[in-house]
């Protein structure tokens, strides 16, 4: 029990000591070598730029976790909606492949202006955005999840004459469901880029724009904060998503990597 | 649908009837013979083992009778009906060597499942707790299959086949990928269920042994395609125990089957020495 204990106590202090270590390393180097704010501000220097306007990071961070999550939720249920056509139809499987694979490798920065003229400087081109970027993982890990049944449960449901429908919902849905968190897993970063990505070229508010400004402005301390902030959403996002799984997937060999 | 399995009524038809069965598929631009020719008869409540050396075809039989895949020629009957009418009216339960449970379900709801698909909702968990005692896991209802060794998930796998009170139970090398002493501990345990539980069963294994145990007659299928070439009555007497394994019946029958089975090393020379269809 006790060594229980103890050992999650160093599996979570373990990593927190790392960090600590290379933000002290970070900020020693930086004083003793004298480097110029403006080229790499001290730790403490971003963290005070934070903690000076914190309402303007939280404002951000908000706008760009919303189009980030906005597009990734588009995306998935579009993805696996198409996943489930395409999966039942090698036809449309065919069909529907190339112009999927063109959304894929068109740069989403390309395709963003013509958005912002069609949709404005608001939530919806971010939305869409993100959506074009996550699209793409979550269709093919969805069609290859939709058919990765187990042939002899599938034989064995067939046999008691279960309805395509139970198969579908009994059987289908929970074998895709490994593939479908494999593609959040890749997605949930994505998102966040193509949230950031439609800030930049729009200019509309978040995270985006603070780098636009920082940027400007040769804010140095306030452009790292603003990388921080997206790091950090990017860790509880990406964590989140591996909790659920982990959860979901308890039946599942891969659940118990991170 | 749901009335006929819950009472099997002892019906004159056969369970299975195969006349003239054959089943080609095509591999690339050829087309490949499975089964050439082929008469089989369960008869209603009896335990009929199908063997044959591996790629004779054994699968295909099987898959043809759960109306899992349709004959090139032939006329199969299965419980009176045509081919794909038993698995409709739900009456057919099927364990294979890879039972294939649904891994994020518990053992219970693996079992459960055929009745929540069949329709038996009706006092459906204490049918699933009855199930699971008879064929020894009641104390592993809420486990998982991914915790279960291979013997165990066998064992739910028969359950869950049976639930429904199917009337006829196919088994495809049911207990193919267990250790010896696994093994012969399912060979009981499933003849035991059977005694209580009283299906028709059609068996294929590779196993000599086992068919000779298992069975009331044991089906003997030889060659590419593959067809029936001998049928012996297994006329130990029931319920079959381990001592039987010594005595000099069983093994006089062991022999018997094992001389008909041809060795699979040349096939145009076992096909020459193929007697006629005795079924």
């Amino acid at each position: 029990m006790n060594r229980q204990i103890r050992r999650k106590v160093i599996i979570i202090l373990t990593p927190v000591l790392a960090s600590a270590l290379l933000l002290a390393v970070w900020e020693t180097w930086v004083r003793v070598k004298d480097v110029k704010e403006y080229l790499l501000p001290t730790p403490s220097a971003v963290l005070t730029a934070l903690i000076d306007d914190p309402g303007r990071y939280a404002e951000g961070a908000r706008l760009s976790l919303q189009a980030a999550l906005g597009g990734l939720l588009l995306a998935s249920l579009g993805a696996f909606i198409l996943a489930v056509a395409m999966a039942h139809s090698r036809a449309l499987e065919r069909a529907l492949y190339p112009p999927a694979l063109a959304l894929k490798v068109t740069p989403v920065v390309a395709v963003a202006p013509l958005f912002t003229i069609w949709f404005g400087f608001g939530l919806a081109p971010k939305v869409l955005i993100a959506a074009m970027i996550t699209f793409f993982p979550m269709l093919v890990n969805s069609v290859v999840g939709l058919r990765s049944i187990d042939p002899r449960a599938h034989d064995f449901m067939r046999t008691i004459n279960a309805s395509p429908w139970q198969i579908f919902w009994r059987l289908r849905v929970p074998s895709s469901l490994p593939y479908v968190f494999a593609g959040l897993r890749i997605s949930v970063p994505l998102s966040l880029i193509g949230a950031v990505v439609a800030e930049f070229l729009s200019g509309s508010a978040g995270m985006g724009q603070i780098i636009l400004i920082a940027n400007g402005d040769f804010d140095t301390p306030a452009l790292f904060g603003a990388i921080f902030v997206l790091a950090a959403l990017g860790i509880v996002l990406t964590s989140s998503v591996a909790l659920v799984e982990r959860r979901v997937l308890f039946w599942h060999h891969s659940s118990v990597s991170l | 649908m749901i009335s006929t399995s819950q009472h099997p009524n002892l019906s004159t038809h056969p369970a299975v009837e195969v006349r003239g069965l054959s089943h080609r598929y095509p591999v690339g631009n050829k087309t490949v013979a499975a089964l050439q020719g082929v008469n089989l008869t369960v008869n209603d409540g009896e335990f009929v083992a199908v063997v044959g050396p591996s790629g004779c075809g054994k699968t295909t039989l099987l898959s043809i009778i759960a109306g899992l895949l349709p004959p090139t020629d032939g006329q199969v009957s299965v419980l009176g009906g045509d081919t794909g009418s038993a698995r409709r009216s739900q009456e057919l339960g099927l364990v294979t060597q890879d039972p294939g449970l649904l891994p994020w379900l518990d053992v219970a709801s693996n079992v459960r499942l055929t009745l929540d698909i069949t329709g038996h909702v009706d006092a459906a968990d204490e049918r699933v707790n009855e199930l699971l005692e008879r064929v020894g896991i009641s104390h592993f209802a809420r486990y998982y299959p991914g915790q279960l060794s291979g013997g165990m998930r066998q064992r739910v796998a028969l359950a869950r086949a049976l639930v429904h009170h199917p009337r006829l139970l196919l088994m495809d090398e049911p207990f193919g990928a267990l250790d010896e002493i696994s093994r012969e501990e399912m060979r009981f345990e499933l003849l035991k269920v059977w005694e209580q539980e009283r299906t028709s069963v059609v068996f294929v294994t590779h196993s000599i042994r086992e068919a000779v145990l298992l069975a009331d007659r044991v089906v003997v299928i030889n060659g590419q395609p593959g067809r029936v070439t001998d049928v012996v009555e297994i006329d130990l007497e029931r319920p079959r125990s381990e001592s039987m394994e010594e005595g000099p019946r069983y093994q006089s029958l062991l022999a018997d089957v094992k001389g008909l089975l041809v060795s699979g090393n040349d096939p145009s020379d076992s096909l020459s020495a193929v007697p006629e269809d005795r079924t």
